[in-house]
């Protein structure tokens, strides 16, 4: 009989398990980096890449900046004080960044037709480019500056009371929680560099953008793998020292300890703060955008077209987003099984994680397209299929399902498996009746996460996508200038209120894991 | 009752070249219930935990019933076997089941039959005193409810030694008086020996016969109970004296 032991002891099994797991996830992206490093063909990247790098770069940034600037401490506020209505308004600002940007900037764009030439011309800048990513960077940057003040312990948050008050419970909160904010808001930035949406949107030369026109206008493959490898390693060069110096922070307040968190408290004041800068955000992030959007719904919803469109594109949709979400989840989980107890192997995994995250998505994406060129036919159905969007989703978001994994399995305690092994509880009955059921409603609500995210996704999508099996989103993208505005507006509220029900789900999902 | 017995032959454990428990030679029998006691971090756990076969030693033995049952590094005769149960600090009952679903799954190691399975699971219930919950989950529980529950999942097995690691630290005074009065009644029921590991003189002298006092990762008493206090020049059993006469 195996023991449950064996889940909480250390083991050669787990780097193993590590090291398949990461290698299958970037993997894909090694034919392609030789042929863009060894290969003589194709043009070679100019002058004007390298002005897009440094365009990206400063747009991203500037978001990153912004983000911590106001994330930061509406996160904080928001873990420390009961605001009103706080699961609605936490749950209202993720909600801008499951929806692809690119909605939102023809949103701003809309909007800024209406207001008259003036805010046209504000709007068609980077400006425009930067409100747009945004509506990405700010949610991720509240989220972790929330999530990191909860990892205080009640305590803590009670003895900075006895001290200075609410002044210095806001400083110690803000002073834990800002490594790593500004870790993430960085990370933010960096993934704004592979968003190509914005930057076609506003005519913005972005790098993203670049690589995109490269392989799908250009027909330049070895182009956009040599744009592709150049991107990824400025981000490699960006973030690593991040990672290294404010990682290990970040970490600790990611994963699941057993504590007494802190406890909201009234504060009419603080109260005020919160609801006002999340007030700001929202309006930022959300509302004017989404103004812009729905606006043409004025002059009629487009029932017939969009309810044509949505079941052209509906079932890929489904298909690409819960493939990728099976995918990552089911990976993620495994991820966090094999990283077990180890504060080392969860600092490596996480590191690893967030390396793999912030890859341009077309580096995944050509990584198997070169594959799919060179591979038999027998391998049809992985690389050249519906199933191959699903592959490259899950790879690059399978990160996440590691991190929520990883914070699962941390949450179980080791004296579980203990008691199991000494009543002679067997392995396979353990895990099926005590660690799978736990690890389910974290699985499931990280297999939504990559889902929304999946099918946001135009880059990956656009790349692989076998003729005739567009997304929502993508038809969507390509639609956009020729159909009219009632069309389009019609369809984004219907990927709207989908992204909104599915993060519903997966907050009650996470909700009710609580012990 | 049965006649197990555990012995220890200079037993060390480190952890990252801090030893945690030193050069330990110990002979535990079946029927003397036994009180390991000593400040936090003597290594009372570390102890506990060698004994159930859920760590294994970096130098000495452990035999049961003069069999091998751990080397250095090595788990030769794995918890199940040991004819053991353990009730632990944090009780570790299973969240996602219902009580009697902790009770069988612990129970489905064994050979029995579904049905017999079941009927020890409600005996142990019953025992218990808390039959009329077995329906609900650990978490819809009081302290005091949970430490019933861990203790039926313990007893149900029928071991020969209950192993108490610290169970009673979270309760207040009359329900951890409670529970050990009902611990002594079970033992004496079921026949099992108990063998605590605490830091309260009062929880040990409330169970058991014999004591082990332990010190930095060694024992530097051992005896029954009345003659060690009585007779030892300890000045850590001393200490405890004095704590167990304030609250006698």
């Amino acid at each position: 009989m195996i023991s449950p032991l064996y889940l909480e002891r250390p083991g050669w099994w787990r780097a193993v398990g590590l090291a398949v797991c990461f290698l299958s996830a970037i993997g894909f992206t090694l034919p392609l980096l030789w042929r863009a490093v060894s290969g003589s063909s194709g043009s070679s990247i100019g002058a004007p890449f390298a002005s897009a790098v440094v365009t990206s770069m400063f747009a991203g940034g500037l978001v990153g900046a912004i983000a911590l600037v106001f994330g930061l401490p509406a996160g904080v506020l928001a873990a420390l004080y009961r605001l009103p209505g706080r699961s609605i308004l936490l749950a209202l600002v993720v909600l801008p960044a499951l929806v692809p940007s690119f909605l939102w900037a023809i949103g701003w764009s809309a909007l800024a037709i209406r207001v008259g030439p003036a805010a046209v011309d504000t709007i068609n800048s980077m400006t425009g480019v930067i409100l747009s990513l945004l509506s990405l960077a700010l949610p991720i940057v509240v989220l972790t500056a929330f999530i990191t003040t909860r990892g205080l312990t009640a305590s803590q948050v009670d003895a900075a009371r006895v001290c200075g008050g609410e002044r210095a419970v806001l400083i110690h909160a803000c002073r834990h929680a800002a490594p790593p904010a500004m870790l993430v808001a960085a990370i933010a930035g960096v993934l704004t560099l592979s968003d190509p949406g914005p930057g076609m949107i506003f005519g913005r030369r972005t790098v993203a953008a670049d690589i995109l026109t490269s392989f799908s206008a250009q027909y330049d493959f070895v182009l956009a793998g040599r744009q592709s490898v150049l991107l990824a390693a400025v981000v490699l060069v960006v973030t690593i020292p991040l990672i290294v110096t404010a990682g290990p922070r970040l970490v600790d307040a990611v994963m699941a300890r057993q504590m007494h968190p802190v406890v909201p408290v009234r504060s009419t004041k603080m109260g005020a703060w919160g609801v006002t800068l999340f007030a700001i955000i929202l309006f930022v992030t959300l509302l004017l955008p989404l103004t812009g959007l729905l606006l043409p719904l004025l002059g009629g919803i487009e029932y017939w077209r969009a309810f044509d469109a949505l079941t052209r594109t509906g079932g890929n949709t489904l298909y690409y987003s819960l493939g990728a979400g099976l995918i990552a989840a089911m990976l993620g989980a495994v991820c966090g099984v094999f990283v077990g107890r180890s504060p080392r192997s969860r600092m490596l995994v996480f590191a690893a994680a967030m390396l793999v995250l912030i890859q341009p998505p077309a580096l995944i994406a050509l990584g198997l397209v070169e594959l799919g060129s060179s591979a038999p036919p027998a391998a049809d159905v992985l690389l050249r299929s519906r199933a191959t969007v699903c592959l490259a989703l899950a790879v690059r978001l399978f990160p996440i399902g590691a991190l929520l994994g990883m914070r699962a399995f941390g949450g179980m305690a080791p004296s579980w498996a203990h008691a199991a092994a000494v009543h002679g509880v067997p392995l396979r009955r353990y895990l099926l009746r005590v660690v799978l059921p736990w690890l389910a409603p974290g699985t499931i609500a990280a297999a939504l996460l990559v889902a929304l995210l999946a099918a946001g996704d135009v880059g990956t999508v656009l790349l692989l996508h076998p003729p005739g099996f567009q997304s929502l989103p993508l038809n969507i993208f390509t639609v956009m200038a020729n159909a009219p505005e009632s069309l389009v507006a019609s369809l984004c509220l219907i990927y709207i209120l989908a992204a909104a029900s599915v993060l519903m789900i997966a907050m009650l999902c996470l909700r009710g894991r609580s012990r | 009752m049965s006649n197990t017995t555990f012995e220890l032959e200079n037993v060390s454990r480190t952890f990252a070249n801090h030893p945690a428990l030193s050069d330990v030679s110990l002979r535990l029998e079946a029927g003397r219930h036994t009180a390991i006691l000593g400040p936090s971090g003597c290594g009372k756990t570390t102890l506990l935990r060698l004994l159930a076969g859920l760590d294994a030693p970096s130098a000495g033995r452990i035999t049961v019933n003069g069999k091998p049952a751990s080397e250095p590094g090595r788990i030769l005769i794995p918890p199940h076997r040991r004819r053991i149960a353990m009730v632990f600090q944090d009780l570790a009952l299973w969240p996602n089941l219902r009580v009697i679903d902790n009770v069988l799954l612990a129970l489905s190691g064994s050979a029995l039959s579904r049905r017999e399975a079941r009927r020890r699971a409600e005996d142990a219930l019953t025992r218990c005193e808390i039959a009329n919950l077995s329906a609900r989950k650990p978490g819809e529980l009081s302290g005091g409810q949970q430490q019933r529950v861990a203790l039926a999942r313990a007893i149900a097995a029928r071991p020969d030694f209950l192993l108490l690691d610290e169970p009673f630290t979270a309760l207040d005074m009359l329900t951890k008086d409670q529970m050990l009065k009902e611990i002594t009644g079970l033992a004496r029921d079921v026949g099992f020996t108990v063998l605590i590991v605490t830091h309260d003189p009062a929880d040990a002298c409330a169970v058991c016969d014999f004591m082990i006092i332990m010190e930095s990762g060694r024992v530097t008493d051992k005896g029954p109970f009345d003659a060690l206090l009585e007779s030892s020049t300890s000045r850590l059993l001393h200490r405890f004296k004095g704590a167990l006469d304030l609250k006698r």
